[in-house]
């Protein structure tokens, strides 16, 4: 239960409010709630910057469309020959096991204002390179 | 953000300097209603031949999805999607 819920409570227990009051703010609070999640999945990219002297990427992605197409990659694993999956199957590898929609979800949960990868490198051919990923 | 307008084209640019330079512009209405027909036409044969669980099927939620994946590419509205750029090539791809 969140803290703002835990003290709305409170303050119905000690007569600070009535109980009409406090369920009026507790479906308040829901609301608001409900308002910025739906807000910052649509908003929140993931995104992929590559920054050299020669090559620069600029990827960005909305989260709510690799959703979208993880629901596809699903649906297209069954198109992979049988003969194909059960080689794959001998080398350890279980197509099936994919949860794409728990990827997106661990994506969207444990990335809240981290960055996935972060690397510079120095290439002879290239120079000077910045790789970044991250949900933004 | 509610008020953001659809997209109507996703357009894939690619550059080859001194050599070429291609502009594909993806209309999209016209692919989600080409999708809807396909998969109206793929469900009517799998309804006759009733193939349940056949590749039919599988084509069928393809479609499906590839649909629902256009209509929420389309709801992103404008925006530039990729931009890679290096000596030989440079490739864009954009929703306007």
């Amino acid at each position: 239960m969140s803290s703002d819920k835990l003290k709305i409570l409170e303050m119905i227990q000690e007569g600070k409010i009535s109980t009409a009051e406090g369920l009026e703010l507790l479906q308040a609070l829901d609301i608001t709630n409900k308002d910025t999640r739906s807000t910052s999945d649509k908003d929140r990219n993931f995104r992929v910057k590559v920054d050299g002297d020669k090559t620069k990427v600029n990827v960005n992605i909305p989260l709510s469309l690799i959703r979208v197409a993880s629901k596809f990659l699903g649906m297209g694993m069954n198109f992979i020959p049988a003969q194909a999956r059960d080689e794959m199957n001998k080398q350890g590898i279980d197509l099936s096991q994919i949860d794409f929609n728990e990827l997106v979800s661990l994506i969207e949960q444990g990335l809240t204002d981290g960055k996935l990868v972060d690397v510079e490198v120095e290439d002879p051919q290239e120079g000077k390179m910045t790789v970044q990923v991250y949900v933004e | 953000m509610w008020n953001r307008k659809n997209s109507t084209f996703l357009l894939v640019k690619v550059r080859v300097p001194s050599r070429f330079n291609l502009v594909f512009p993806l209309l999209l209405p016209l692919l989600d209603e080409t999708l809807e027909e396909v998969n109206d036409w793929i469900a009517f044969w799998k309804w006759v031949y009733n193939r349940e669980g056949s590749w039919l099927s599988n084509i069928c939620s393809c479609l499906q999805a590839g649909g629902d994946m256009l209509r929420e590419i389309r709801a992103l509205g404008p925006m530039d999607m990729i931009e890679i750029k290096t000596p030989e090539a440079e490739i864009v791809v954009k929703l306007q």
